[in-house]
């Protein structure tokens, strides 16, 4: 069954809070493992800090405008977990049942691995599993170490 | 209060502003970075008043004319508008002796990018004197001492747009969160190309904040894995 991208963001949340980084990496690992092939997901580029989505940002604003997803008050905004409303938490079980069990599998495996990692761990991971997506990385050089 | 940021870089510029404007005890939120022509875009720090003065008179400018013909009309322009609000200003027969007093009634300082035909950074001082800002970075506004101390380990190097833009966001982002008085979000990040000009939106600027925040942690992380690895060493 083909998912909205939104879908997606929904059922990693479902896992584990995460900001915003560590949900950019959770749905890029979950898209590599599935050899870059998932229909109506993010595509994804190289880009400064590793893989990027500009589209991942836009459907964050608006699942938050929705009412699905919310980010508690924290020190710098920026910087806080996104998790679910009660209403996004009904919401994101119903789409699980829909979503064939490999990929939400993947997904899920994903937000569990990447949510206890710090930055750096984080970062390691991505770059280390998928190179080519930190060619662009200012932090490439850093992390190889 | 005000901090302006303009990096030069591989085939382009950037501009980049924070975006609290305050009036008297009052702050809200705009945008300080304005289009003088589709090639070449404008900010300022300062009084308000000089600025919006300022605005009213350069947007009947010639949008064909490149910067480099357009600099004296703009410095006069400015110079006529610190004239016109000091003849205004009944402060001003109280230092007519005292002209370093006098520019302080009325505080301006204007910066303006062009990518096309050649990438130029003109900057206007509240005096009306022009000057050219070639081949290094260049603050304006409250801050902008912080901003040039962040910036000082990056002279003589080279960007291109879009890292120009993450170190732009950054050394803003950490000036307002430093405590420069009056300054603060949103930040907003213009790029100049041979194409034009170019507003970054929000999904950008966020993909920017991103980058600028992960730097951020990387950084903390190389210090404090140091220190556990010297912390490991010393117990073992």
């Amino acid at each position: 069954m083909v998912q909205s991208k939104g879908n997606w963001i929904l059922a990693a949340l479902r896992i584990a809070p995460l900001d915003r980084i560590h949900l950019m990496k959770a749905l890029f690992l979950a898209w590599y493992r599935a050899g870059k092939n998932i229909p109506e997901y993010f595509e994804f580029e190289p880009y400064l800090y590793g893989p990027c989505s500009l589209e991942v940002y836009s459907v964050l604003d608006e699942l938050s405008k929705q009412g699905v997803i919310v980010q508690p008050l924290h020190a710098v905004q920026e910087w806080a977990d996104y998790d679910l409303t009660d209403r996004g938490r009904k919401t994101a079980d119903n789409i699980v049942q829909n979503i064939e069990p490999d990929m939400r599998e993947l997904i899920e495996e994903a937000t569990l691995e990447v949510y206890p990692l710090g930055f750096y761990d984080l970062l390691r991971k991505v770059y280390s599993e998928a190179p080519e997506f930190a060619e662009n990385s200012l932090m490439k050089e850093v992390i190889s170490k | 209060m005000t901090l302006i940021l303009t990096i030069p870089a591989k085939g382009g510029i950037v501009l980049a502003s924070d975006g609290q404007i305050t009036s008297g005890m009052v702050r809200a939120t705009g945008e300080k970075i304005q289009i003088l022509n589709p090639r070449c875009i404008w900010s300022a720090s300062g009084e308000l008043a000089l600025i919006q003065r300022v605005e009213e008179r350069i947007v009947a400018l010639p949008s064909n004319k490149p910067l480099m013909e357009l600099r004296d009309t703009i410095a006069q322009i400015v110079k006529q508008c610190v004239t016109e609000l000091l003849n205004l200003d009944f402060r001003t027969s109280f230092f007519q002796q005292n002209p370093d007093v006098l520019l302080q009634l009325h505080p301006g300082d204007f910066v303006f990018a062009e990518a096309s035909p050649n990438p130029v950074i003109l900057h206007i001082t509240v005096y009306g004197t022009p000057e050219w800002i070639k081949d290094r970075p260049f603050a304006s506004g409250n801050g902008d001492m912080f901003a040039y101390a962040l910036l000082q380990k990056y002279q003589k190097t080279s960007f291109d747009v879009e890292r120009a833009s993450a170190l732009a966001y950054k050394v803003l982002e950490e000036a307002i969160e430093v405590g420069a008085y009056g300054l603060g979000p949103p930040i907003g990040i213009w790029q100049l190309s041979k194409d034009g000009a170019k507003q970054l939106d929000g999904p950008e600027v966020t993909r920017i904040s991103d980058t600028a925040n992960t730097l951020r942690q990387a950084e903390i992380a190389i210090f404090t894995e140091d220190v556990n690895e010297k912390e490991g060493s010393s117990t073992t």
